[in-house]
């Protein structure tokens, strides 16, 4: 208490008394017993000490008390189906995306092979190599710009019902493969489904 | 640093596995200390409820993330000051267009709901409101360590742990937090009161 700092009484016009810096440490205990002792005795006669010690109390007890509205009753399933769509808006997992490419892939070459009647898939063999090998008559009049060209331009007119049937089997395998992979919370109600673990909710205090 | 009680650790270690639909449970145990906190802190209602559903996503977002050997209520409390402050600071870089209207509509809402007499409640609000102003004219970390003191009751060390600051420092910022506070109550109470809030600390 004697280590007081008497300036400190100027630096504050509000405060009266110089004890008034250790009310605030003495409500918080955390003054040793014998300074405890000294301000209880002075906060006795001092009126300033004890009004703002009055002062203090109330301010505390004002903050502590209850003030804040509830929040709304569905809080929670707001909460949960914000979750819910956020985690609907994240990218495929490299995963999902791999077993689409796998699956989608397989799905193709039966597709092949039903067509050609068990059969190996001319469509297949007939790729960009025929097209280079047999169909260009006089690939030596063509620079190697317009035979890429026309490689490329030819290679996607054959095979665009192809990529079309495969970018849609990829997209919805790799779809299907994701939403599998969603939280059970997300897939349907978020409430809890086992009873049992209702008490580990209780509201912390 | 007090760990993560053995429940709550389950209920998250449950959570990361794979029962996200556990997470309801945190929702629950802790909407209530946060939504509080946020209300002490912006004095709005509608604030509060958006606030707190971003500090329960950022939350489910960042669980992986969550170390489970600290506290995870202290962890929390620091996405809800975060989450606080992001909208403050978003708000005053509106604040040209936009008025704070924390100052003035504060806690009339929320006392309002009490099943206390007329009289009893308008002098609640006033009080209220009184509190909520003087609160405001705080310097930011000073009204953390009150709000986090005495509204939502953490311990000196879960302050210590969530503002990431000594716990001397937390001692020196309560007390001090507490003088300003109880002046400026008393200044306001008086009809003296000091408008101008300060932010400079």
């Amino acid at each position: 208490m004697e280590k007081h700092n008497k300036n400190s009484d100027k630096e504050n016009p509000l405060k009266e008394c110089r004890f008034q810096e250790r009310i605030s440490p003495w409500m918080e205990g955390e003054l040793d017993e014998s300074d405890a002792k000294i301000l209880e005795e002075h906060i006795k006669t001092c009126q300033s000490c004890s009004s703002y010690l009055e002062d203090m109390k109330e301010a505390v007890s004002l903050l502590s008390a209850d003030s804040a509205p509830s929040l709304s009753p569905d809080f929670d399933e707001k909460v949960m189906n914000r979750i819910r769509q956020e985690e609907i808006s994240k990218k495929p997992s490299l995963k999902s995306l791999i077993a689409g490419w796998i699956l989608s892939l397989f799905l193709l070459l039966i597709i092949y092979l039903l067509s050609s009647g068990g059969g190996p898939p001319d469509l297949v063999l007939k790729g960009p190599v025929f097209w280079i090998t047999y169909t260009m008559k006089d690939p030596a009049t063509l620079s190697l710009t317009e035979a890429l060209m026309r490689v490329g331009f030819q290679t996607l007119i054959h095979y665009s019902p192809v990529i079309l049937l495969y970018l849609t089997a990829f997209l919805i395998l790799s779809r299907i493969f994701w939403k599998k992979k969603l939280p059970v919370c997300l897939e349907g109600s978020w409430k809890l489904e086992d009873g049992g673990q209702k008490d580990v909710g209780d509201e912390r205090k | 640093m007090n760990s993560t009680d053995n429940n709550e650790t389950d209920i998250i270690k449950q959570i990361l596995s794979s029962k996200k639909n556990l997470f309801h449970l945190l929702v629950e145990r802790y909407r209530k200390p946060i939504s509080s906190l946020i209300y002490r802190w912006t004095g709005n209602r509608g604030d509060m409820e958006d606030i707190s559903q971003e500090v329960f996503l950022r939350c489910f977002k960042y669980l992986k993330s969550f170390d489970l050997k600290q506290n995870f209520s202290s962890w929390l409390h620091k996405i809800a000051l975060n989450c606080v402050y992001d909208h403050i600071r978003k708000k005053r870089k509106e604040s040209f267009f936009y008025e704070d209207d924390s100052k003035n509509k504060s806690t009339i809402d929320s006392i309002a709901s009490n099943d206390k007499n007329p009289e009893e409640t308008a002098l609640q609000k006033e009080e209220q409101q009184l509190i909520q102003k003087a609160l405001n004219q705080l310097p930011d970390h000073y009204r953390d360590v009150l709000i986090l003191r005495f509204t939502n009751q953490l311990s000196y060390q879960e302050i210590a742990d969530i503002m990431e600051i000594p716990l001397s420092t937390v001692k020196i910022h309560i007390h001090r937090a507490k003088e300003r506070l109880t002046r400026s109550l008393t200044e306001m109470k008086a009809g003296n009161p000091a408008e101008k809030p300060n932010r400079g600390e």
